[in-house]
């Protein structure tokens, strides 16, 4: 068994290099005879068996109209092949690109498949592992978006794309094997952490600019209440005192303690630091909070926003990725 | 298509490939059939569950119970084709996944060819034609989820592609001998005559192109016109209103015959009369038969040892013919045959069922009564065959109980079988003593002309009547309806293309029937060929078709050629196949389009879906000193795509390709930035 599976992986090996000379990595691909390959589906396979005892049948009876049907479906299967190849060759396909999403989630990776000719393509069978799609037609350029799971954090990249069609009769199929240059950025799963991985911050930075944004840790100073302010920082005492409404609002200092620090953590290894991480940053970004994230060899300015939450999570999701 | 209407579209496929089969099959098998359809209809949109294994079961059991009851075996082409279609019909009341589908298809394709079994007319052939493109569109159709005009579309396409390539298969593709040999039906697997004559014998017989016999003259020079070459086989006398049969009469017996070895028997001084003139001599070379009867010319005579002449005057064996087997003949020229005819073969030759087909024998009689002899109600008799819209065709009808009566007043369709026994049934029912002959009609030179060779569909039926004073005298009604069968149809047909090519005016309703008739024999011809040359395309035919072709006989070279020929055709249609759908480009952006490809290794290529006037201004953008080629470029651009007329541009366009060959060289952003 054991030369039998090892065997089977120098096979599977040569095929891979084979396949990877024959056809490599790339952003955009058409294809034609070189990518394109193709065989007799099952279906195919149940012809030729009736193609041959028709012949059988034909020789034996010595009749000339049995046998000129058998080489009338023999001729249409050889038609087929130059038309099954058509159905695929001339396409273009380009890489569009990736999505993002947290490991474990679907991410989507996006294609756009545009005929180099006059042509139109029917049904075609789009693969990427267990996940498929069917095309009913193309006559124009068509994006489509294929959702693969993600599994680990850091750079996906699809395994390669097998594209089959068996129009027009079923007969026979043709496929191809693409490896698109596409990937997604999958963040690290997030893990609920109760203590702020808050960093010392760079202290000097922050005495020297005495800098303040809008927060919630020191009370600052009273304004006029504005529709949309919070009921909560509401000053009842001086509503109760006839002096008006008046709002209460708070601001932080800019400084360390809102930098996410991966040093900050004890006790995790990696993965569960960067999780820790990435459950933080979202949920400050919940709460329209601004932090910055400092990572052993990179440091994210403080900041608030989509943007720079995905800025944050792409770092912790290529951290020192293996590539 | 959805998923629902290509169902719809299978269904339409399986009717269409067992429509052939169904005045064939036992009615049974047809019942079943409509039950299994009338199941499925339903059962498509799911209002109707499929019936479950049991009912399967019962079904299955019943058509194999069946088909042992209805044809006595389970063996053979129509035992086999009916298996076939309850295959048929037992799958599609289990069809659920797209796999069985495939398989009804597939048994669809089957169930059309194996209608060839039974019939191999031009029409069956153009039947089946349409069936394989209504099947094909099924498969077409099938989950692809495109139309049905487009399934059509599409298998048409792929027919007609296909069609080059099948004539090559089939002109070239060598006839190999049958792997096995099996009989097809219990009784002699051997084609040829047998000794009684039932409804549909001679069709049979009409669509084998195998060789009878072969026939040596020995004056070359001389032998009789193709319309006087009735190969005599069989005489029937016995008639019980549906099969001829011989006459069971003693003198018929063997050791009345005269044999060539022994003196002559003294029937044979007495009843044949013949010319002083000289025989005619040929050489008959007889494929086995396994019969004892000969064939041969009127009168005949043998030398050659175990054949003798019997007493309807033809030529038998001692032995039944196992293998080929050639023997010498004179033909002498009678001048009366039986000139007084012995009561017992009078009463045997006018014997007619007591009842049935009344209104054959009234008109017989009354005819007989109006004319004043034999010879002229004979005579009025063909004349009556001539006139009426007889049609001759190897598919006639069916008939009822009164057989002649059906085919003479009603049908009127039918062939040399059905014209002979109605012809000697009007001259029994006349009181004129009358028998069938059955043999084989013309025959033609082999193509190297060294023999003339009789095949099977040669097989023919005529009529011999007996008169006062001129004995037997050879009669074929089948002559009076289609002249053509007899004759060379071609020739014939030329002079009266001629006739009613040039003809005037006044003659214009003459011609106008004249057409039809010709139309008539236009089609018997086209039949004749079809059988002649399609069905019966052997390994002899192909070896002298392309012997003239190639005009050599090597077989490695013949499959070489039909290799070429397949790699070529298939070829041609693959780069048709590529280049048909080819864009076509504009000169003027093909230039562009080079500019493109040449800026590729800077990263600088036009992206999907720019125009040429966005991409021009980023290539501007990106290289600064590329204005003024880039100005350039677009001027002349817009002026041969927007501005000139045809014919005007190529000048410039010269300019255009002028302006990007010498394009700037690329500067990197380094050292502008430096």
């Amino acid at each position: 068994m054991a030369l039998f599976d090892a065997l089977k992986n120098n096979y599977r090996q040569r095929w891979q290099n084979w396949l990877s000379r024959r056809i490599p990595r790339t952003k955009e691909v058409v294809l034609n005879q070189r990518r394109v390959f193709i065989f007799l589906s099952a279906h195919g396979g149940m012809m030729s068996l009736l193609l041959l005892s028709l012949f059988i049948a034909g020789i034996n009876y010595a009749n000339n109209l049995l046998l000129g049907f058998c080489f009338f479906l023999g001729s249409l299967l050889v038609i087929g092949i130059h038309h099954t190849f058509a159905n695929l060759s001339g396409l273009k396909i380009t890489a569009v690109g990736g999505g993002s999403a947290i490991a474990g989630d679907v991410v989507g990776f996006t294609l756009r498949l545009t005929p180099t000719n006059r042509r139109s393509y029917y049904a075609l069978l789009l693969e990427w592992g267990d996940v498929s799609e069917r095309i009913d037609c193309i006559d124009q350029s068509l994006e489509v978006t294929l959702y693969l799971r993600s599994e680990q954090r850091g750079r996906f990249q699809p395994p390669r794309l097998k594209m089959t069609t068996f129009y027009p009769l079923g007969l026979l199929r043709a496929w191809t094997w693409l490896d698109l240059d596409l990937n997604a950025i999958i963040y690290p799963k997030p893990i609920a952490s109760d203590t702020l991985p808050a960093g010392s911050g760079d202290k000097e930075e922050a005495q020297q600019s005495h800098r303040r944004r809008i927060g919630i840790d020191d009370f600052e100073q009273l304004k006029n209440f504005t529709a949309g302010d919070p009921l909560a920082h509401v000053s009842w005492k001086h509503l109760a005192r006839g002096q008006g409404m008046l709002v209460k609002t708070y601001s932080e200092p800019v400084t360390g303690s809102n930098t996410l620090d991966y040093q900050a953590f004890t006790g995790f290894d990696k993965e569960g630091r960067l999780s820790r991480l990435a459950w933080w940053v979202i949920k400050l970004s919940e709460q329209q909070q601004a932090f910055a994230l400092k990572l052993p060899h990179r440091t994210i300015a403080v900041a608030t926003g989509n943007t720079h939450r995905d800025e944050c999570l792409t770092a912790l999701a290529l951290f020192e990725e293996q590539v | 298509m959805n998923h629902l209407s290509s169902r719809y579209a299978l269904l339409l496929a399986l009717a269409v490939a067992v429509l052939p089969h169904w005045t064939r099959l036992p009615i049974w098998l047809d019942v079943a059939l409509i039950i299994s359809v009338l199941w499925r209809i339903p059962a498509i949109e799911q209002r109707l569950p499929l019936p479950n294994t049991w009912v399967k079961v019962v079904f299955i059991v019943g058509s194999i119970v069946g088909i042992k009851y209805s044809y006595n075996t389970w063996f053979g082409p129509e035992a086999g084709t009916s298996f076939l279609i309850i295959c048929l019909a037992l799958k599609l009341l289990e069809t659920k996944t797209e796999r069985d589908c495939y398989v009804l298809l597939t048994l669809s394709y089957f169930v059309l060819a194996t209608q060839f079994l039974f019939s191999q007319g031009l029409w069956a052939t153009i039947y089946s034609v349409f069936g394989v493109l209504c099947v094909t569109a099924a498969y077409v159709a099938f989950n692809q989820y495109v139309s049905v005009k487009h399934a059509l579309k599409k298998s048409f396409i792929l027919l007609a592609q296909a069609l080059p390539l099948m004539l090559i298969l089939f002109l070239f593709f060598p006839r190999l001998p049958p792997l096995w040999t099996f009989k097809v039906t219990e009784g002699s697997g051997k084609t040829g005559m047998s000794d009684n004559m039932s409804p549909g014998d001679l069709a049979k017989l009409s669509q084998s192109n195998e060789l009878a016999f072969r026939v040596e003259f020995a004056e070359k020079n001389s032998i009789p016109p193709k319309s006087q070459l009735y190969w005599r086989g069989l005489t029937f006398s016995r008639f019980d209103g549906k099969t001829w049969r011989p006459s069971n009469l003693p003198i018929f017996a063997d050791d009345n015959a005269a044999w060539s070895n022994y003196p002559l028997p003294s029937w044979a001084e007495t009843h044949i009369k013949i010319t002083q003139d000289k025989p005619k001599q040929y050489k008959v070379i007889l494929e086995p038969t396994d019969k004892v009867w000969l064939y041969s010319l009127s009168v005949p005579f043998s030398r050659t040892i175990g054949v003798g002449l019997s007493r309807d005057f033809r030529l038998v064996a001692q032995t039944p013919v196992f293998q080929r087997f050639s023997y010498d003949v004179m033909q002498f020229k009678a001048i009366a045959l039986d000139e007084n005819l012995p009561q017992r073969l009078r009463e045997d030759n006018l014997t007619l069922p007591a009842e049935g087909n009344p209104i054959a024998r009234k008109m017989a009689q009354q005819w007989r009564a109006f004319y004043d002899s034999d010879e002229t109600y004979i005579t009025a008799v063909l004349a009556w065959f001539r006139k009426s819209p007889f049609y001759y065709t190897l598919e006639p009808p069916l008939l009822g109980e009164n057989r002649i009566d059906d085919f003479l007043f009603k049908t009127k369709r039918g062939f040399c079988e059905h014209y002979s026994s109605s012809f000697a049934f009007l001259l029994r029912a006349a009181g004129i003593p009358t028998r069938i002959v059955v043999g084989y009609q013309g025959g033609e030179w082999s193509p190297n002309q060294d023999s003339w060779q009789v095949r099977q569909m040669d097989a023919h039926a005529w009529v011999e009547a007996w008169l006062p004073n001129k004995g037997w005298i050879m009669l074929d009604p089948t002559g009076a309806v289609a002249p053509q069968r007899i004759e060379n149809g071609m020739s014939d047909l030329a002079q009266n293309v001629e006739v009613w090519g040039n003809s005037p005016l006044s003659t214009f309703k003459y011609n106008n029937y004249k057409l039809f008739s010709q139309l008539r024999n236009m089609a018997d011809y086209i039949n004749y060929r079809w059988q002649r040359d399609i069905v019966g395309y052997d390994t002899q035919n192909q070896e002298q078709l392309l012997l003239k072709l190639l005009g050599d006989s090597s077989v490695w070279k013949r499959i070489a050629l039909m290799f070429t020929a397949l790699f070529v055709i298939a070829g041609l249609l693959a780069l048709w196949t590529i280049l048909k759908g080819r864009k076509i480009q504009h000169p003027a952006d093909k230039v562009i389009i080079q500019l493109s490809n040449k800026l590729n290794k800077r990263g600088l290529t036009r992206e999907q879906g720019e125009g040429v006037v966005a991409y021009l201004q980023r290539l501007q953008q990106a290289q600064p000193h590329w204005q003024q080629a880039v100005e350039q470029l677009q001027q002349s651009y817009m002026q041969i795509r927007y501005q000139t007329q045809e014919g005007e541009n190529l000048t410039q366009l010269a300019a255009l390709k002028r302006i990007v060959r010498q394009w700037p060289s690329y500067q990197a952003q380094k050292t502008r930035e430096l």
